[in-house]
């Protein structure tokens, strides 16, 4: 539903369904974004990652340090899921958004 | 290194970050005050006052449209310039997908946009009304607005450190300016137009910051400001067109914005407000609205600090030999309150900004 929407919206509704570690998003939505699947695409959405986790909207869980390069080496690899506020904002744009043709 | 080090490190680079862009406002911000003042002896802006005089109206109706004219020229300028900034960053594609989201987050930038309208306008007319330092000292009070919303409305928490670093932030940027009101008060021929200025500059910027907190928990805030900018731009031709249309002549010597020296000083006001913004946009996700708007609250001293550069202490400051060492003494006291609150929010405990609301 929120294919080719803000990526923002995609990230909330990437992760309804469980729990998604950073390198899971960053490397399946810089697929769908033309233009993103690139090191600065994914450092884009890995900061939209930030950014939700910073307003309370992804809870951070099974924080790891990326040994073996499989994203970033050296870097946190977290795993982000839906706070109760970020279900609420994927309710709401569920009925706001305007769907995109991809 | 353990996961606990970096994570604690990140939270740091987080708060550094968001903090860091709220300088980098306050340092834009002030710097705008430098080509914002000087574009009033420009004919693009001079003459619109004149050319108002010379159809019959009143110089306070004159005043009010001059204002409104050149906030229009500031907001059109942004818009623009907003277009090589995301642009380069390759998010023009973001832009396109965020402007069709009317009913979930564009309506929000819609509202960011007439508040900062009526905000910027505002603080102009406080500015030709009363006096610069009034309009400082009134804008400087959207903080308190902004906070009391980030607190009421977007939920997001703020530590008692973080209330005194604001309430001793704004402190100093009401003593910087306040050497002028106690020497001199303030002479105008028409003070209340002056004062709603000021209210329409604190509440714009205050109710701005708490509306566009809002979409940016949805949106990036590069496109949410470009966005903001884009609708201000648009009010502003509908209002000017609605002006044109009943016979006010604000467009006769539109001409003037081609002269080299206006058009440099276009593009400085756009530029340096422009970057303001971007700043100040960037800074709410990672601080809060709170914390980055009472830091971006610095731009008090440094419109100080850059007018004395650029205009020389005696013009920047309107001290003469009487009332020097007033002002001088006030400013002086107003920037050294300002160090203190920015050094209680600089050494806050990152733990308090690692997420921006209670975890649920």
């Amino acid at each position: 539903m929120m294919e080719g929407c803000p990526i923002k919206f995609r990230i909330l509704e990437f992760v309804e369904d469980g729990p998604k570690r950073t390198d899971e998003i960053c490397n399946a939505l810089a697929k769908e974004y033309p233009g993103h699947d690139n090191d600065y695409g994914k450092a884009k959405i890995k900061y939209d990652c930030i950014e939700l986790a910073s307003a309370g909207i992804l809870n951070e869980s099974d924080i790891v340090v990326d040994e073996e390069g499989i994203f970033q080496q050296g870097k946190l690899l977290i795993t982000y899921s839906l706070s109760g506020l970020g279900q609420d904002y994927l309710e709401y744009l569920k009925k706001t958004v305007k769907p995109q043709k991809v | 290194m353990d996961v606990k080090e970096i994570r604690a490190m990140d939270h740091e680079k987080k708060k550094r970050i968001g903090l860091l862009m709220g300088i980098l406002c306050a340092l834009y911000w002030g710097v705008w005050y430098a080509p914002g003042y000087a574009i009033y002896v420009t004919p693009l802006i001079a003459d619109v006052y004149d050319n108002m005089i010379i159809a019959g109206y009143s110089e306070d109706v004159a005043g009010v449209l001059q204002a409104v004219f050149l906030t229009a020229v500031n907001a059109i300028a942004c818009a623009v310039l907003l277009f090589v900034w995301n642009g380069g960053l390759g998010k023009m594609g973001e832009l396109k997908r965020t402007i069709v989201q009317v009913k979930s987050v564009t309506k929000y930038y819609i509202l960011a946009g007439i508040c900062g309208a009526c905000a910027v306008s505002g603080t102009y007319i406080a500015a030709l009304f009363l006096s610069p330092g009034f309009a400082a000292i009134a804008g400087l009070l959207y903080p308190i607005i902004g906070t009391i919303m980030s607190v009421l409305y977007l939920k997001q928490k703020v530590s008692k450190r973080g209330y005194l670093a604001i309430i001793v932030l704004l402190a100093g940027g009401i003593t910087l300016y306040s050497g002028s009101l106690v020497t001199g008060g303030v002479d105008s021929a028409n003070p209340l137009i002056g004062c709603i200025g000021g209210i329409m500059a604190a509440v714009g910027w205050g109710f701005e910051g708490a509306v566009a907190g809002k979409a940016l928990d949805l949106t990036e805030p590069d496109i949410g400001l470009h966005l903001r900018f884009i609708f201000e731009g648009l009010f502003w031709i509908i209002v000017l067109i609605v002006l044109v249309i009943c016979g006010v002549p604000i467009f006769d010597t539109i001409g003037g914005l081609f002269e080299p020296t206006t058009f440099l000083l276009v593009l400085l006001i756009g530029l340096s407000f422009a970057w303001c913004y971007v700043t100040w946009y960037k800074s709410f996700p990672m601080i809060g609205v709170a914390r980055g708007q009472a830091i971006a609250s610095l731009y008090a001293a440094c419109g100080v600090i850059f007018l004395c550069i650029f205009l020389g202490p005696a013009e920047a400051l309107q001290y003469n030999d009487d009332s020097m060492w007033t002002i001088v003494g006030f400013t002086i006291a107003g920037l050294i309150i300002c160090l203190i609150g920015s050094f209680l929010l600089v050494t806050e405990d990152a733990e308090n900004t690692a997420t921006l609301r209670e975890g649920s």
